[in-house]
């Protein structure tokens, strides 16, 4: 089972730490939600793991062996979807697909997914943003990476389609480790192992909803 | 990886269209103007593309991380390709023009 592993994290912007000595572990077969208020760090934390945005302090290991968030690029380990829209506007959804999985087993499995039949001939630009998302996330976890970040890929994406990607998500649950974050709890503690809260820069073991009340990011209210 | 390569050289041409033509006048014959516009895309094209790309595609350069190629990559494969044509265009221009 392979393993990766945030030994120390840390990042400053000025003299406020947004995040601060984070460790993390996540491994294959393993689930785990992120969650956090707005500005708390989440996406900064998932761009610092792509190595899309530096960090103050990184040490990262893969299977206990140090490797930069580059190496886990080039080596396609890990995967990440952004929070914005990142798929060419010209280009058509059946263009796109084989764009990231040339093979056509995998292809199959996208194109006869569930609502895509309906989109294959359109634009992305001409997608709404819950079909543009949908289909990023499908494409996305096609991928044969072994670990997959995913910054919100339930928003606004209406329930027939989440339903579907969480199915998608467990039935390759045994081949990847997944580290999801979004607003929609509920649909991250539906599939989720474990789950984290990040406050105030540190990250916090909360499974349950209390748990989540108790950390200050569900309202007492919330159910 | 072909798509970024156009997208990128695009740009470099349009950036490298407008002091290319606005120096038209400055030169003796069609040849030399051709020539220095080469050696400016040759030189400054990629750059400018990848400015350009940046500043209005930046997101789509997900697409490309996931495939596995880093930024560092996708500008050096760039770089490299334009660089091969700009040298062979000089060539041709050099030694067939008119």
């Amino acid at each position: 089972m392979k393993k990766l592993s945030v030994i120390a994290l840390s990042k400053r912007f000025g003299k406020h730490h947004v995040l601060d000595a984070i460790a993390l572990d996540l491994a294959q077969g393993q689930i785990v939600g992120l969650f956090g208020r707005n500005g708390s760090g989440k996406s900064t934390l998932l761009q610092i793991l792509f190595g899309v945005s530096p960090a103050n302090t990184l040490d990262l290991r893969y299977n206990d062996q140090k490797i930069t968030p580059k190496t886990l690029i080039r080596s396609q380990i890990l995967g990440c979807l952004p929070q914005q829209s990142f798929l060419p506007k010209h280009m058509k959804v059946r263009d796109v697909i084989p764009l990231f999985h040339p093979q056509s087993e995998t292809q199959d499995r996208i194109f006869y997914a569930p609502h895509i039949p309906n989109i294959v001939h359109q634009k992305i630009g001409a997608l709404s943003l819950g079909q543009a998302r949908y289909l990023e996330v499908l494409l996305l976890l096609h991928l044969p990476h072994q670990f997959l970040l995913l910054d919100e890929p339930f928003s606004m994406i209406e329930p027939k389609y989440k339903e579907a990607i969480k199915e998608i998500i467990i039935s390759l649950k045994a081949k990847k480790g997944i580290l999801i974050t979004d607003h929609y709890y509920q649909d991250v503690l539906d599939i989720s192992d474990r789950n984290l809260v990040l406050t105030k820069g540190k990250l916090h073991q909360a499974d349950t909803i209390s748990a989540l009340q108790e950390m200050g990011y569900l309202g007492t209210a919330s159910s | 990886m072909w798509c970024y390569y156009r997208d990128v050289t695009l740009y470099g041409l349009m950036g490298c269209m407008l002091p290319a033509l606005s120096t038209y006048g400055l030169y003796d014959s069609w040849n030399a103007w051709l020539l220095q516009c080469i050696i400016m895309f040759g030189l400054f094209g990629t750059a400018l593309g990848i400015l350009g790309y940046s500043y209005f595609q930046k997101q789509q350069y997900y697409v490309y991380y996931n495939l596995g190629f880093t930024r560092k990559r996708l500008w050096l494969i760039s770089w490299r390709t334009n660089l091969i044509i700009s040298v062979l265009f000089l060539l041709i221009v050099r030694f067939f023009g008119s």
